[in-house]
Parts: structure tokens; C-alpha cells; sequence
């Protein structure tokens, strides 16, 4: 790993995945982990083993839903989409993001200051 | 839905149907690197190098797997199944335990099985009828010993009449009646039966239908109507070939004529187990004094709605009737009581029965146990090093535990799954033939009960817990720093440990005080079916005679009635050219003699000599007539035989068999002493009007391979609802069943036979049995030997193991093959023969102090000494394997390792 590259926090790649499917819709695994690494302009690594991992923990709390369907290219592959409660856990994550980063930046604000 | 409720549901789903999402994710990580390919492909890299970094990008498939298979399965048993798999792996590796554990573990369950299912099928009260558990019994009960008590007929009566919470009140009782059939030109004597004089609302109660014709109805209970009989499926086809044109033909009952009007389906054993049916007439005529001896079976179902207490209530405010107050209440007022139909039919079995049983075969199942757990510890010592491996790669001591645990539970869950099999095939060899018969209940169910199921649970999971959990707390514990060494390459101390050694002796102790008393008890119970009575069994035939509706009325008259007609009857067979000879007693030699404990004659003030009797013994009784030594050819050995004055009233002789005479006397004359029974005499004891009888004669034993005591009384003058009477033949047999029918029939159509049977067939049905009990006392005996044979294995084995170095340095420096084994097992050799040797006094003592032939065992002589040498030799065979194994040890192989 180079220096300018962050391991992603525990718990933020729900919170990635769940946004992603929120801005472009239904979309395949492959699709999502090709978005994060696009959004995150490489600044971020990730293994896109466990966005399939991510993606199996999702489904199993209902916040997404899995369907085949024909990509592109017209291949076969599962199609991730939103669920109302996904969206409202959406929702909920991301305020929780935000308090949790507006405390982060406080902490590290003062730090400096001191 | 919570979200932690919606993820419980979806890992349920997965671990019920793990193939299915396996595949599709398998399927999903394809299309993944196929689309990854093709896009790194687009970008210009060679498909070699797009593959490659596609793999790499994605990660480890398999760990993606395995981890995406944890997430979706439950994640204990998700990881379980993978311990049950290699716990599968490790069984069928060391079969040789899996083999000796597994039989000792299955004959155990297996016995408590059948035990509980047995218990099952006698304690199921669920009717297979419609609406069955709405059906009751309403009936008056003895509060002292729980007992249902017949109702009287004005009681049944009054309670149809006034009782709102039940409906279709119904009553029975069951007669024997001779059967007569109306075949043109038959003249045989009629079949004894039994019947069950029934109100018509029984069928109602039952709620099923006749097969042909009708039930019977309300206007068949009238006194004045004709009589009429409804016959079961069973007796349809016994006696009426299933002859569907049988309504309207008419049989005799007792001499009555009876039209049969209805045959019921397969199956219908209302209201036990019966196949014929008349009306029940009850009325003021039936109040008399005189008729209250026959009580009725009272039985409804419960109204609409109605709880069974509610019933309960209402039973007991309307009370018995006042007028009869049944005898019973002299001792203990009766109470009332409404409950489930069956259960009245059942003794109580309480819970904690059930409880405490469960617990004696939990310590039965305590010796294999142990001795398995003696196994998988010698075993799990040698597999320290794994375990020491697992625990450095990150295995919790729990977690190994557990798989030491799950591998013995896949043991005994496959020793559950025989037993439940063997129980299964037991209890449908024991009775379905019976019930196909309709000789059982029949509410009687032979399918598996799910208390048995969950007996064989609990003890798979207690022999898991004994057999498997303790020897690996034993062995992860400081045996894991032993593994841990030997990891790093030093040499493994492992010792099977003092209390493991000692165990191993004491079983081989065990098994040496065990096995005489084990042998003597199997040759006991097989021997006289091996060999066979020792005399001409085939040529004698035997039926029980009762007096039938001769019994009706004053019991003195009855009995004089009874006498006189036995006497006819025997009269009357002596005059038969193919009849040899008759005898009547209470019971047919060998078949049902009554039991008895015995007490000791005064023998001081009679002046007589000899050792004591040894009282608290049991011993055959029977009463017989005079003709009865003679009829079974069995010469008076020693006194005199009776004689007509033995038989008059006030005379107190009785003659013992050979067998009585060794058994209580030994070597003692035992003519003129006095024997008395406690058990008859308990209540006049303080009056000292006990009942002393004088042996006057010594009979040989009849049945010649039997050592059976019995004491011969004179069959005087006594009330008796039942004797039994014997003929022999001159030659066939066959025909003089009919003969015996006939002659019966034509001194008194009233008297009852019973089954007319050959006396070798009594016997050959008895030995049946006595080879299964027999059979049960060897698999036991033998998975007992089979385990001290594997613990004595085990030790020597341990012992070569751990002396591999010392073997190589005896035989590097030229000691012989003789010499070494005998310096390597000379301790484990010892403990074995201390083992055998405490084991062999104890069968000594218990030989002395058990009358095994009064457990119906037979002395061997000899036999202490042959186990304990058999044990020695069983020992020798177990030494066999490791002693080879000590002799192929490299000197040098092993002198460099150390």
C-alpha cells in the first residue's frame, strides 16, 4: 500500500456501497467496486473480494436486494438495488457519518490549536 | 421487522440451503473476473496479464467463500459441520475404537430403547378414534391404591340419566361365552370366547362404522328383543372363512341363539380389544344383590366444550348411590373420577418413574463410558501434536473440546440411530403379530414414540459428555504443554496416568468377577431348551378348564358343581382308546407355577436333625391329584407318594422335587420336615395358626434339565376359578384335541377350555424367550470382555509407545525378543494379572453367597478359574498387536532420534 493510499474504515463500506446504489441505480458488484474506486480516485483501497461480503451482509439486513440480470456487455451478473429500508438506513448511516466526522474534525481542530 | 431478527431469519435460510447460495455466489465472482478481464483487456493488457491482475485485485476465492458461506449459514453450527466432518474422518480412522465404543455405546441405548418403548406402548392413552382424546372413563376408584372400581348398574344408570356434561353414556363388561357355529352337521363343542356385553352407544362413542350390516342399537338392550351379535374383522375371518353373505346367520352363545347383524372394520377393538359384541341389558332386575358381583366399565364423551374437570365435578356432585354402597368402601372410601379413556386401563406411571429410569440407564451407560472415555484419551494423547498445533494457530481449548466432543456424539448419535432401529424391530417382533391378531389394546400404537427418541438424545449426549469431554479437559489441559514441546522437536512424555491404569484393572477385575455368574446365568436359561424336557413332552396335551356359568350362584354348590364335573370329564377322557392317561392340578407342569417364599419348620421341637432349610427361597407350587406322578411317569424317589387320605381335609403332606430337596437341603433327608409359607400365613401369624406341611416324599424332577424346586400339595377340596388338565396320548396328538373339546363339552356345555396345546410347544414358546433374554446377557457379557480386551490394547500399547527408546537400546545391545517383551510389559502384565486375580475372588464370593439356580442360572463347575484363564488368554491377544509392533523397532532409528 503507497502512503497516499487509506485502508476504508470498519462499517464505512456499507455506508459506501448503500450510496452508490442510491446515485446510479441498480448495479452489479463489479460496477460498485469499479464507483468506489472511481469516487475515491485511488485514494482508497479496496478489496473488491469484500464489497461481495458487504453485498451478502446487506441483503441479509434487507437495506438491499439481489436480482440477475444482463449487464452491458450482456453478460450475466446480479444486480444490487435499494430497499425502502435501505434507503432509510441510508439516510440514518449517513447523518450518523456526518456527527461522527463533525466530532472527528472538532477533535483534530483543537489538537492543532493547542 | 428489526434488522438483527430479518439477518436471524436469512442465516436460517442459508444453513437450511447452503448448496443453493453457494453456487450463485460462486456464479457472481465469476461474471465479476469475466467482466474485469474484458475491461483490462480494453485498456490494452495481454489476457494472460488482465487475468492475473483481475484475480489479484479480487483477492483469495476461497477465503471469500469459506467467509461468505460463514456469513450466510449459522455460525456455530456452520463451523460444527466441519468438526462433525472431520470427527467422521477421525472414527473411521481409528475404526478399532470406533468399532469397541460404538458396540459398547449401542448395547447400552439399545437396552434402554426397547426398555422405554415397551414403557411407551403400555403408557399411550391417545384413541385412534375421531375426536379420541374426548372420550373418558367415569368411574369410581379405590383412593388407597388408585385402582377404578366397577360401577353397578343403577349407578350407571342414574349417571346416563343425569350427568349434562358428558354425552352417549355407555357401559360394558366382559363374559366368556362358548361359541358355537351354525354349520350344517356341526356337533363340535364350542370355542371358549370372550364378549363384551356393550351398550349400543359404545358405537357411537367410537364412532366408526360397521364394515357390513349395523352396529348394535338402542333396541337391541331390551330384554324382550332378540338376541344379536356383531363380530370383529378378526373373528369374521377366523371363524366365518370372510364370508360376506354372515348377516343373518345365526351362532350359538352359550346354547343361546344369536343373529348376527353387523361386522365391524379392521382395527375396531372397542372397547380393548374385542371381536364380539351383544347388547348389555341392564335394568331394576339386574339391581339384585347377586348381580352386583359383575360391575360395569362405564364410558362418554365429553359435551361440546366441555373440559374433563368440569366432568369431574359434575361426577362427584351426583355421587354414588346410596342404597349399594360397594364393598370396597370398607376399607377406603371410593372417590369419582372422569379421566382420558385409556388411562383407566394403565397403572400410574408417574414422571419421576420416568425420571429415575432414565437415570439407572445413565449409570449403566456409566461403565462403557468410561472405558471409552479410557480409549479416546490413550488416543487423544496421541494427537497432542495436532492439538498443540491448533491451539498455536489461534483454536480455543474450547473449541477443541467441542470437536473432541462432536467426534464421540457422531459415535453415539450412530449407536442412538441403531438402537432406535433395533427397538423398532424389537417392540414389531415382540407384539405386532399380536395386534394384527387383535390381542392388544387397541389404542396400543406401534410406531416410535418421541419420548423413546428423546431418551436416546439425552444418553448420546451424556455418553458424548462422559465419553468424550473428559478425556479432552484431560488431555488440553497439561497435556497440551506435552504436544507444545514436541512441536519443538523434543521428545513427547505423555503417560496414560495412574487413575487410567487403575481404571483398565478394575475392568479387567470386573469382567473376571462377572462372566462365570454371567455364563452360569445364560447356560441356565438356554439349557433346557437346548436339551429339551428329558421326557415324551410331545406326547401330552394341556388346557386350562374353568367352570364357566357354572360359577353363578353360591360358591359351595358352585365349587361341589365344579368338582363333580372335573370328575366326570376324567372319567370320561380315561375311557378313550387314544388316551393314555389324565390328571388334574392347578397348573401344568413348567407353565405358570405359582411362587412362593418359604419358611422354616420348628425343627427343635419335632426333634428333628439336619442343617436348617434356607428360607427366603423361592419355589414352584402346585396342587395336584393323585393320579398326577403316575400320568407324568415320575418315580417317588425317597418317602411315599400320596395316598387317598393325603387328600381329606386336616392332612398337611406334601411331596418336593429333587431339585426342592438339593436346592434347600443339600445333602439332608428331607422326609418329615416342615416347611410353611409366610406370605399365605402373614395375617395369622401372631396367632400362631401358620399352616405347617410335612414332606413326606421326594419326586425326580420332571422336567429333567430344569432345576426348578417345586412343592407337590394333595389338590384337595378348595374353591378354584381354574384347573388344569393334562392328558397323554398314545400317539397322535392332533386328534385328541378334538377329543379333549368333545368330552368337555358333552359333561357340561357351561364348562370352559381353553386352548388346547402340546406340552413341547409350551416349552419350545418358552425357551423363545429364554434365548432372547439369554442372547441380550451375551452381546452384553461379550462388549464387556470386547472392552477390557481394548483397555488392556490401549495400556500395552501406551507402554511400547513410551518405551520405543529403551526397546532400541535392549535390543541394540543383543537382548532377545522373549527378553524384551517380558521387560517391557512385565509391569502392565502384572497390573492385568492383580486384575484378574481380585476379579476371580470375587466371583468366588459371589458364587458362594448368590443361588444363582434359584435365578434360574445352573452351577458350572469349574467355571472361576475358566474365565479367569480366559481372561488371560484375551489379555495374551490384546498384548499380541503392540508386542509385534515393540519387537520391529529400529535399534538405531531410534537411539538417533533420542
Amino acid at each position: 500500500m503507497s502512503d497516499k493510499q487509506s485502508a476504508i474504515l470498519q462499517g464505512t463500506l456499507d455506508l459506501m456501497v448503500l450510496k452508490t446504489l442510491e446515485q446510479l441505480g441498480p448495479l452489479h458488484g463489479y460496477g460498485i467496486a469499479q464507483r468506489i474506486e472511481q469516487v475515491g480516485q485511488k485514494a482508497l483501497t479496496v478489496n473488491q473480494g469484500t464489497i461481495y461480503l458487504c453485498l451478502v451482509r446487506l441483503v441479509q439486513k434487507g437495506w438491499i436486494e439481489a436480482q440477475w440480470g444482463r449487464s452491458d456487455n450482456n453478460r450475466k451478473a446480479k444486480f444490487y438495488s435499494l430497499t425502502k429500508t435501505g434507503r432509510r438506513a441510508l439516510v440514518a448511516e449517513a447523518e450518523n457519518w456526518q456527527r461522527i466526522t463533525g466530532v472527528m474534525d472538532r477533535v483534530l481542530l483543537q489538537k492543532a490549536e493547542a | 421487522m428489526p434488522t438483527f431478527l430479518r439477518v436471524a431469519m436469512a442465516r436460517i435460510r442459508g444453513f437450511l440451503r447452503p448448496g443453493d447460495a453457494d453456487g450463485d455466489f460462486d456464479e457472481e465472482l465469476q461474471a465479476h473476473l469475466d467482466m474485469a478481464v474484458e475491461s483490462k483487456i480494453r485498456q490494452g493488457l495481454s489476457p494472460k496479464e488482465a487475468r492475473r491482475r483481475a484475480r489479484i485485485e479480487l483477492g483469495n476465492l476461497t477465503q471469500l467463500r469459506e467467509a461468505a458461506s460463514e456469513r450466510r449459514g449459522l455460525p456455530r453450527i456452520g463451523s460444527s459441520w466441519l468438526d462433525v466432518k472431520l470427527g467422521l474422518r477421525m472414527l473411521r480412522k481409528s475404526w478399532g475404537l470406533t468399532l469397541v465404543a460404538g458396540l459398547a455405546m449401542t448395547v447400552v441405548i439399545t437396552l434402554a430403547a426397547v426398555a422405554f418403548e415397551i414403557l411407551g406402548l403400555m403408557a399411550g392413552t391417545d384413541l385412534p378414534l375421531d375426536e379420541g382424546d374426548r372420550v373418558v372413563a367415569v368411574q369410581s376408584w379405590n383412593q388407597e391404591t388408585g385402582d377404578g372400581l366397577g360401577t353397578l348398574p343403577e349407578d350407571f344408570e342414574r349417571w346416563r340419566d343425569t350427568l349434562r356434561t358428558v354425552e352417549q353414556v355407555g357401559a360394558f363388561r366382559l363374559v366368556e361365552r362358548n361359541l358355537q357355529t351354525d354349520e350344517p352337521g356341526n356337533t363340535t363343542p364350542g370355542k371358549a370366547i370372550e364378549v363384551a356385553e356393550i351398550s349400543a352407544s359404545g358405537f357411537q362413542v367410537a364412532r366408526v362404522q360397521p364394515a357390513l350390516g349395523r352396529p348394535l342399537l338402542k333396541e337391541d338392550e331390551h330384554a324382550s328383543a332378540d338376541p344379536v351379535l356383531v363380530l370383529g374383522h378378526v373373528a369374521w375371518r377366523q371363524h366365518f372363512q370372510a364370508d360376506p353373505e354372515v348377516l343373518g346367520r345365526q351362532v350359538r352363545l352359550d346354547g343361546t341363539v344369536h343373529t348376527i347383524v353387523g361386522v365391524m372394520p379392521e382395527e375396531f377393538g372397542f372397547p380393548i380389544a374385542q371381536h364380539y359384541w351383544i347388547p348389555l341389558h341392564v335394568g331394576p332386575e339386574s339391581y339384585a344383590p347377586d348381580a352386583g358381583a359383575e360391575r360395569l366399565f362405564v364410558f362418554a364423551r365429553l359435551g361440546d366444550g366441555v373440559a374433563i374437570e368440569q366432568a369431574h365435578a359434575e361426577l362427584n356432585r351426583v355421587g354414588l348411590s346410596e342404597v349399594y354402597e360397594p364393598a370396597e368402601s370398607a376399607v377406603s372410601e371410593p372417590g369419582l373420577r372422569v379421566i382420558p379413556y385409556a388411562s383407566a386401563f394403565l397403572s400410574d406411571i408417574d414422571s419421576w418413574m420416568i425420571n429415575l429410569a432414565v437415570l439407572v440407564f445413565m449409570m449403566l451407560l456409566l461403565p462403557p463410558c468410561v472405558n471409552v472415555a479410557i480409549l479416546v484419551y490413550a488416543r487423544t494423547i496421541t494427537r497432542q501434536e495436532e492439538f498443540a498445533a491448533r491451539y498455536v494457530l489461534g483454536a480455543s481449548r474450547f473449541h477443541i473440546v467441542f470437536q473432541l466432543f462432536l467426534e464421540i456424539l457422531v459415535l453415539a448419535g450412530c449407536a442412538g440411530a441403531v438402537a432406535l432401529g433395533v427397538a423398532r424391530v424389537a417392540v414389531w417382533q415382540l407384539v405386532a403379530d399380536r395386534k394384527a391378531h387383535g390381542e392388544l389394546p387397541f389404542w396400543m400404537d406401534l410406531s416410535l414414540s418421541p419420548r423413546t427418541i428423546l431418551v436416546v438424545v439425552i444418553l448420546a449426549v451424556f455418553a458424548a459428555l462422559i465419553a468424550g469431554v473428559l478425556p479432552a479437559l484431560r488431555a488440553t489441559g497439561r497435556g497440551m504443554q506435552a504436544g507444545l514441546k514436541s512441536l519443538g522437536g523434543q521428545s513427547q512424555q505423555a503417560q496414560l496416568g495412574v487413575v487410567w491404569t487403575l481404571l483398565i484393572v478394575v475392568q479387567v477385575a470386573v469382567s473376571t468377577a462377572l462372566l462365570p455368574t454371567s455364563a452360569e446365568m445364560v447356560w441356565g436359561t438356554v439349557r433346557s431348551g437346548l436339551l429339551g424336557p428329558g421326557f415324551a413332552a410331545e406326547r401330552y396335551l394341556t388346557a386350562e378348564l374353568k367352570p364357566g356359568t357354572l360359577a353363578e350362584g353360591d360358591p359351595e354348590m358352585v365349587h361341589a358343581r365344579f368338582e363333580q364335573r372335573q370328575l366326570d370329564l376324567v372319567r370320561r377322557l380315561e375311557a378313550r382308546p387314544e388316551i393314555a392317561a389324565v390328571t388334574v392340578a392347578s397348573y401344568a407342569p413348567g407353565d405358570g407355577h405359582w411362587f412362593s417364599i418359604l419358611k422354616e419348620g420348628a425343627q427343635e421341637e419335632e426333634g428333628l436333625l439336619g442343617s436348617p432349610i434356607r428360607i427366603g427361597r423361592v419355589t414352584q407350587v402346585n396342587h395336584v391329584d393323585q393320579a398326577f406322578f403316575d400320568v407324568f411317569q415320575v418315580p417317588i424317589l425317597a418317602g411315599r407318594s400320596f395316598d387317598p387320605a393325603d387328600y381329606h381335609e386336616g392332612r398337611s403332606a406334601v411331596i418336593v422335587n429333587r431339585a426342592f430337596a438339593l436346592d434347600m437341603l443339600g445333602e439332608d433327608n428331607p422326609i418329615g420336615r416342615r416347611i410353611a409359607y409366610p406370605s399365605r400365613t402373614q395375617d395369622v401369624a401372631d396367632s400362631g395358626s401358620e399352616e405347617w406341611f410335612e414332606i413326606v416324599g421326594v419326586a425326580a424332577d420332571i422336567h429333567k434339565h430344569s432345576a426348578n424346586p417345586a412343592v407337590y400339595h394333595p389338590a384337595r377340596a378348595e374353591p378354584r376359578s381354574a384347573v388344569n388338565l393334562s392328558i397323554r396320548v398314545h400317539t397322535d396328538p392332533t386328534n385328541a384335541a378334538g377329543v379333549l373339546r368333545s368330552a368337555t363339552w358333552s359333561v357340561d356345555p357351561a364348562l370352559r377350555l381353553g386352548e388346547v396345546r402340546r406340552l413341547d410347544e409350551i416349552y419350545r414358546q418358552k425357551a423363545i424367550g429364554n434365548y432372547v433374554g439369554a442372547g441380550t446377557l451375551v452381546v452384553a457379557t461379550l462388549s464387556l470382555l470386547l472392552l477390557s480386551a481394548a483397555g488392556i490394547y490401549s495400556l500395552m500399547s501406551f507402554t511400547v509407545g513410551r518405551r520405543r527408546k529403551e526397546i532400541g537400546i535392549r535390543a541394540a545391545l543383543g537382548a532377545s525378543p522373549r527378553h524384551i517383551v517380558a521387560a517391557v510389559f512385565r509391569r502392565a502384565l502384572a497390573q492385568v494379572a492383580i486384575g484378574a486375580l481380585v476379579g476371580a475372588w470375587i466371583a468366588v464370593l459371589v458364587g458362594h453367597y448368590l443361588p444363582i439356580q434359584q435365578l434360574g442360572g445352573w452351577e458350572l463347575p469349574g467355571i472361576v478359574p475358566a474365565t479367569a484363564a480366559f481372561i488371560a488368554g484375551v489379555a495374551f491377544l490384546a498384548l499380541l498387536g503392540p508386542a509385534r509392533r515393540g519387537l520391529r523397532v529400529e535399534p538405531v532409528e531410534e537411539l538417533r532420534q533420542g
